[in-house]
């Protein structure tokens, strides 16, 4: 298992790396020469003394700024690093909420459907997650807006929830004044996210109570209840963790379009602001920050994954 | 004069797997040093129970597992170089039948095509010339000119078998290798089957290795008998001979597991 | 197995008025649909825009070719129904995996849907917008809502929603489809080849698929939108090159099992040519997962050029996702983006149903996500 984490924590080193000469590259081939300049304005330092730098000299000056933590700074943002940091916990927040309400909707969708196979329920559940997963979460975003913002506003209605932003006007003094701005963009994220889930889960579920030993506890007279959780979620459930690894990068992206839609001042929309404002540190340094978040979310998986299943430590080494 | 080469001379042939079980680094050796010839127009029934490496010498004859060691030579040249070389011209030396006859076709190709593919590689003829030379192998082995457009799953057990054979004949091999070809059929289809095989080497002047695990089917069609036992060739004999007076333990213990008739 | 009475429902009579009912009576719904359609639309196109089409038809002017492309689909559904109803079926003919996947009522319902907007893309702005195309429609209003003149209403800026939508359709679902078949295009090459051949091609390709997955890929197409700028064929190679890796993975685990069958092994004893086997044997064998593939690759493209020009950063040309962005909060003016919104999501629903019945035809235990 250590040698196995070991392992895994070098792959996620260097994938961090590919993203980070991903992005330099991307920067550093864009048409337009200021953007070539717009990387060495980040070192603080006074830049336009003596000839262009190369690509290499420009290279190893990015990663070491980058290796301090630094991200730049713009003449929008300043501190592009302390800038993106102070919003983070709105994505975090978007994020995890998301794939909670994922993990809950999808899980217990998988696992009715699984129970009622066949019937109508399960038709039209099979039905609706079908719709649910082939909807952009953006679409989703301004549907739920529309339901429960809109409308009730174009009927002269107070709104369910906040309009737009993350907190009310002068900040958030306690938890519950912050939730009501983030329900609609979680649930955003866990109908789209849940969707795969649920579709996951029931063909998993089935496959597992398929089995000869669990259709044996069932003829020991075991409760149906018992069978389905003990012996079909079980088994059902351990590949969702390394599934979830697969489900990180669309819950980032997701975040940036439910951030753009619902106007919330995390990450993604920072990203935006920046595309419109010209600031490509800012662009950089979310792309950068989303890039390091799914290496770090894949790690995350591959390691409960490992940790839930032994078997998997050996098989990598044999 | 010299005689000419033996069709079929392998030597000292060893083939070995990997296996897991025997640590990191174990290897299970299934073929130990070999020694076989074929003779122009001879059968040698190659008998010994399953794992004891008669596939795997067959498959490594035909190079579809590597040879370890030995050397397989065919009308006196080097099997294995001249694979290398000119993979086609190693093909009509040795041919083999698999075991799994509908596991050797491809599931998606009509039984036509799939002997038109060959026969094209290997003498070029294709459109109503390839279409006849399909037909004349399929009545070559008791097959209807219809069977060709069949896919192999709409084809009995039988007729599977006798289609590896007419795709194995259209190289117009000097050595046909059958691994195990009557083992899953009825045993009247048996009796047909070994009967086109006996008809088969006697009209086209075939070199025949039959695989077997049981030695009645050999008894009528091959010359001589090679029995194999743990990777290795405990005895070769006239087929006569053997079965009137064997000398190794382990023959005498298959050949009392033949029914009387 | 259909009986002839329940093939033969509607019959002959329904059938000359109605090409494709009797089919879909049957329970055959997407023969049907695939018949009705062009002849529905025909009808239409004769009824309401008879005078364009006969100034136009036989000229060869954009108008005139699209009409008759309309009235040939027509004619030929037409006969086709007539020819089908009247034929018996054939008794215990075996049913190809083609025809399960027509006639299975789901993937006939998501065909239908593909072929509806793929035709009306082709044909819909030719016959069905005003003479002069690329011309924006002003009207004297914004924010009309659908009404005769304006089907889908008129958008803040005065245009007709409706010759948006059309432009829309044609650009998201073009580049949709041209990404989705280029990134599956080099998925299958790159996985089959490295499932195929093993050793260290397999060891470098699945590195790097390892690496492409594991990217946040949309978020790093965001940047590269923002910075290039891209006409629609770069457009459509960066979206396939963000496809690729879920492709290139689940045919390559289909090759390695593919490569290990007895019958690889008996046309390698043939002197058969690994070229050969691989292009002729392997990849024919592996045509489920591919298709199953490309279409959730298709769809994934949809949806990421939908996505890209919603934030502002596809083509500068109309987009379903620009569509969607101009029609902002959904409400009071509902009709500027919904009909765009609901299309994209109808169409990526089609492009699933279809996945799903092929992968039941195929192989019903395969499980291929991407």
């Amino acid at each position: 298992m250590l040698s196995y984490a070991i392992r895994r924590l070098a792959v996620a080193v260097v994938l961090a790396f590919g993203v980070a000469t991903v992005c330099f590259a991307l920067v550093w081939f864009a048409p337009g020469d200021e953007r070539s300049d717009l990387l060495l304005s980040g070192r603080g330092a006074v830049v336009d003394t003596g000839p262009e730098p190369g690509l290499v000299e420009a290279y190893g000056d990015w990663v070491g700024s980058l290796l301090r933590g630094d991200l730049g700074t713009s003449e929008r943002s300043g501190n592009v690093a302390r800038w993106l940091l102070a919003r983070l916990p709105h994505t975090l927040a978007l994020s995890v909420s998301g794939l909670v309400l994922a993990v809950v909707f999808g899980v217990g969708v998988g696992v009715l459907q699984a129970a009622r196979a066949g019937t109508v329920l399960d038709r039209l559940l099979t039905l609706g997650t079908v719709v649910a997963y082939s909807a952009p979460a953006f679409w989703v975003g301004i549907l739920l807006g529309g339901a429960f913002i809109h409308k009730p506003m174009e009927l002269g209605m107070e709104p369910l929830f906040p309009l737009t932003g993350v907190a009310p006007p002068g900040g958030a003094t306690s938890l519950l004044d912050y939730i009501p701005y983030l329900v609609l963009p979680a649930l955003t994220l866990g109908i789209v996210l849940g969707a795969g889930i649920a579709r996951y889960t029931r063909a998993a579920m089935l496959e597992a109570l398929a089995q000869d030993y669990v259709r044996s506890a069932r003829a020991r007279g075991l409760s149906e209840m018992r069978v389905l959780f003990r012996h079909g979620l079980r088994t059902a459930l351990l590949p969702l963790i390394s599934l979830l690894g697969v489900y990180l990068p669309v819950l980032l992206t997701g975040a940036v379009f439910v951030e753009t839609v619902f106007s919330r001042t995390g990450i993604g929309l920072a990203m935006m602001e920046a595309i419109l404002g010209q600031d490509l540190q800012v662009l950089m340094g979310g792309a950068l920050m989303f890039g390091f978040a799914a290496v770090v979310g894949n790690l995350i998986a591959d390691l409960l994954y490992g940790w839930a299943d032994p078997r998997i430590g050996d098989a990598v080494r044999g | 004069m010299t005689a000419a080469p033996p069709v079929l001379e392998i030597t000292g042939l060893r083939v070995s797997y990997s296996d897991r079980r025997r640590g990191a680094h174990g290897r299970f050796t299934a073929v130990d040093g070999v020694d076989l010839t074929l003779a122009r127009g001879e059968a040698v029934g190659l008998v010994g129970e399953s794992g004891s490496g008669k596939s795997t010498l067959a498959r490594a004859v035909v190079g579809v597992v590597p040879v370890e060691a030995g050397e397989v030579r065919a009308g006196g040249e080097d099997l294995g170089l001249l694979r290398e070389r000119d993979p086609r011209a190693a093909a009509r030396r040795v041919q083999m039948v698999f075991q799994d006859a509908q596991g050797a076709l491809d599931p998606r190709q009509r039984v036509g095509s799939a002997l038109g593919e060959v026969l094209r590689l290997h003498d070029g003829s294709v459109g109503s010339e390839g279409a006849d030379a399909v037909a004349a192998l399929l009545a070559r082995v008791g097959l209807e000119e219809s069977h060709a457009r069949r896919f192999p799953h709409q084809l009995s057990g039988g007729q599977r078998q006798r289609v590896g054979i007419a795709r194995a004949l259209a190289v117009e091999p000097d050595v046909l290798i059958l691994d195990e070809p009557v083992s899953a059929l009825d045993v009247s289809v048996q009796a047909q089957i070994l009967t086109l095989l006996d008809g088969l080497r006697r009209d086209l002047d075939l070199s025949v290795l039959l695989i077997a695990h049981d030695l009645a089917v050999v008894r009528n069609v091959c010359h001589r008998v090679a029995v194999m036992y743990r990777g290795r060739l405990v005895e070769t004999a006239p087929t006569d001979a053997l079965f009137a007076a064997p000398t190794d333990p382990y023959t005498r213990a298959l050949l009392d597991a033949v029914p009387r008739l | 197995m259909q009986s002839v009475a329940r093939h033969q429902r509607g019959g002959v009579g329904l059938s000359v008025f109605l090409p494709g009912a009797p089919q879909i009576l049957a329970g055959r719904v997407a023969e049907g649909l695939l018949a009705l359609m062009p002849w529905l639309s025909a009808i239409l196109l004769l009824v309401l825009r008879a005078d364009l089409v006969s100034s136009q038809l036989g000229e060869g002017s954009t108008v005139g070719r699209a009409s008759m492309a309309l009235l040939a689909a027509a004619g030929l559904a037409w006969a086709w129904s007539l020819r089908d109803v009247s034929t018996p079926p054939e008794a215990g003919a075996g049913q190809g995996a083609w025809v399960r996947i027509v006639r299975d009522p789901w993937a006939g319902i998501g065909l239908a849907i593909l072929l509806f907007f793929a035709g009306l893309s082709l044909l819909g702005p030719p016959l069905l917008l005003p003479e002069d195309p690329g011309r924006t429609q002003t009207t004297e209003e914004g924010f009309l809502p659908p009404s005769m003149d304006h089907p889908m209403g008129t958008d803040n800026a005065k245009s007709d929603v409706f010759e948006r939508f059309l432009d829309g359709a044609r650009v998201t679902l073009g580049i949709g489809l041209l990404a989705g078949l280029g990134g599956a295009l080099i998925g299958v090459t790159l996985g089959a080849w490295a499932g195929f051949t093993g050793g260290w091609v397999d060891r470098v390709v699945m590195r790097c698929v390892d690496f492409f997955i594991a990217l946040p890929k949309l978020v790093l197409l965001i940047a590269l939108a923002a910075l290039y700028d891209l006409g629609p064929v770069t457009l459509a190679l960066f979206i396939a090159f963000v496809q690729w890796p879920a492709l290139a993975r689940i045919v390559r685990a289909e090759a390695v099992a593919l490569a290990q069958r007895e019958f690889v092994h008996a046309l390698r004893a043939f002197g058969v040519s690994e070229r050969r086997i691989l292009f002729r044997h392997v990849l024919p064998n592996a045509q489920g997962v591919i298709l199953v593939g490309t279409a959730l690759a298709v769809a994934n493209a949809l949806l990421i050029e939908a996505g890209l020009s919603f934030l502002g950063l596809g083509l500068d040309s109309a987009s379903w996702g620009r569509l969607i962005k101009d029609g902002g909060a959904l409400f009071p003016h509902w009709w500027v983006g919904g009909f765009a919104g609901m299309s994209l999501v109808l169409v990526v629903v089609a492009l699933n149903l279809v996945a799903d019945a092929v992968r039941d035809v195929f192989d019903p235990r395969a499980d291929v996500t991407v």
